[in-house]
């Protein structure tokens, strides 16, 4: 009896753990090292992808754009989780990365970055564009990229081999799309008679079939105080919609 | 009545008996019997603590049959080694709080007492400290564990933890291939 027991214990004497506990231990790991235990078995996979949030260096929050002190803007992030789980943000400028270019974008743990260079080698010279793509290893690694583009229609669709073109629902220039909450969103400023730029708008395509857009915001612009330059923050967490203007 | 009165002396005699002495008796899984400093386990484990304050503690030994002798010998070393060592809030906080305080890195003498353990060992003792919710010994024990799997591969892991592998081997590649950049050096 004693000896069956010992020898089941010396079998798997981490057997019993409870999830808490694996969490509790996987807690104090970089990041780096909890992905890869994901490859341990699918209990420890579901584990992790469960609590990715307790895990190390899980950020929640949202960038804001500032003036750069070399011009430019910088953009600025701010956490709304804190705890143990959550050390300080290193760097949101992203200075601690080489030719790092600017925020390009995020939404759900993925950070784009952009960044523009005349390309030497093209003897013709030419403007090449670079992206760089930051994820959140303890969400998810799929992930795909894409770009909005506007066509001679005025219409936004998505590059790529499978796109719909739905129009904006104002038909004008220099508006803004960001999906928020999961759903696609438009923000743009309009103009009175004078073309003076009097109101902040936010639609939200409620129904993607229906291609109706319904106004969900609408501000004085009086209210903001910044050039108009709109950036609607997708942010890490996707469970809040924040809208701030630069 | 006059026994039933007697008896009810009896127990209070006990239970005074019990309240006056400094120690505790704990008992483990395989029937040894420890002895600690009841302020100690009082201040370093909120399960003890409940248990002297709702007065279940057994004179003869209060079984822990959760934990074996190995454990128990070390939890009992750890609180005396403790006794007279920095104040925890295991008394203010009424269960285990996960991930709410900052993380105060092992002291010297902490750290000796987890490195001399087994893997086996620890893992046992690790159950232990989460069982009667001893935080600073969770985080001790944690802290440690965790140093040992860092650079680990999970074929490593798999064997320090004794687990099953219950991926496919095209499962496996698949998730490799997607965690490539995970397993250059931590």
């Amino acid at each position: 009896m004693m000896k069956g027991r010992r020898s089941k214990r010396r079998r798997s004497p981490a057997a019993s753990f409870t999830d808490d506990l694996i969490i509790e231990i996987l807690s104090r790991l970089p990041a780096r090292s909890v992905c890869r235990f994901r490859c341990v078995s699918k209990t420890w996979q579901n584990l992790i992808s469960s609590h990715h949030r307790k895990l190390h260096q899980t950020l929640a929050g949202f960038f804001t754009m500032h003036d750069g002190e070399r011009g430019g803007s910088v953009p600025h992030f701010t956490n709304v989780i804190s705890g143990r789980g959550c050390p300080a943000w290193v760097s949101s400028s992203f200075d601690f990365l080489p030719n790092r270019g600017y925020l390009q974008d995020c939404c759900n743990g993925l950070v784009l970055l952009c960044n523009y260079w005349w390309h030497s080698e093209n003897p013709d010279g030419g403007k090449c564009r670079g992206l760089r793509l930051g994820f959140d290893p303890t969400v998810s690694p799929h992930f795909f990229v894409f770009e909005f583009f506007k066509d001679d229609h005025d219409r936004y669709g998505v590059q790529g081999r499978a796109h719909r073109s739905i129009p904006v629902p104002d038909n004008k220039e220099g508006g803004f799309i960001q999906e928020s909450q999961g759903r696609l969103h438009y923000a743009n400023l309009e103009a009175n008679d004078d073309d003076e730029v009097v109101r902040l708008v936010v639609y939200v395509l409620e129904d993607d079939d229906s291609q109706q857009w319904t106004l969900k915001h609408e501000a004085k612009l009086f209210l903001f105080f910044a050039s108009g330059v709109l950036t609607l923050p997708g942010n890490l967490s996707g469970s809040r919609s924040i809208l701030t203007v630069t | 009545m006059e026994v039933d009165k007697g008896k009810g002396e009896a127990e209070e005699t006990r239970k005074v008996a019990e309240a006056d002495r400094d120690t505790v008796t704990l008992k483990s899984s395989d029937g040894k019997l420890f002895e600690v400093s009841k302020e100690a386990a009082a201040r370093l484990s909120t399960v003890l603590a409940g248990m002297i304050a709702g007065g279940s503690i057994d004179d003869n030994g209060t079984d822990l049959k959760q934990i074996g002798s190995e454990a128990l010998e070390n939890v009992v070393d750890y609180c005396n080694k403790h006794a007279n060592s920095i104040p925890s809030a295991a008394l203010i906080s009424s269960s285990i709080s996960f991930n709410t305080a900052p993380f105060k890195e092992p002291e010297e003498w902490e750290r000796k007492f987890v490195d001399r353990l087994s893997h086996d060992a620890l893992f046992d003792l690790v159950e232990a400290a989460n069982f009667l919710g001893m935080e600073r010994l969770l985080d001790v024990t944690c802290h440690k564990i965790s140093e040992m799997m860092k650079g680990k591969s999970p074929d490593q892991i798999r064997e320090v933890f004794n687990i099953k592998n219950d991926y496919t081997k095209e499962e496996l590649e698949e998730i490799r291939q997607e965690l490539a950049w995970a397993f250059y050096d931590d």
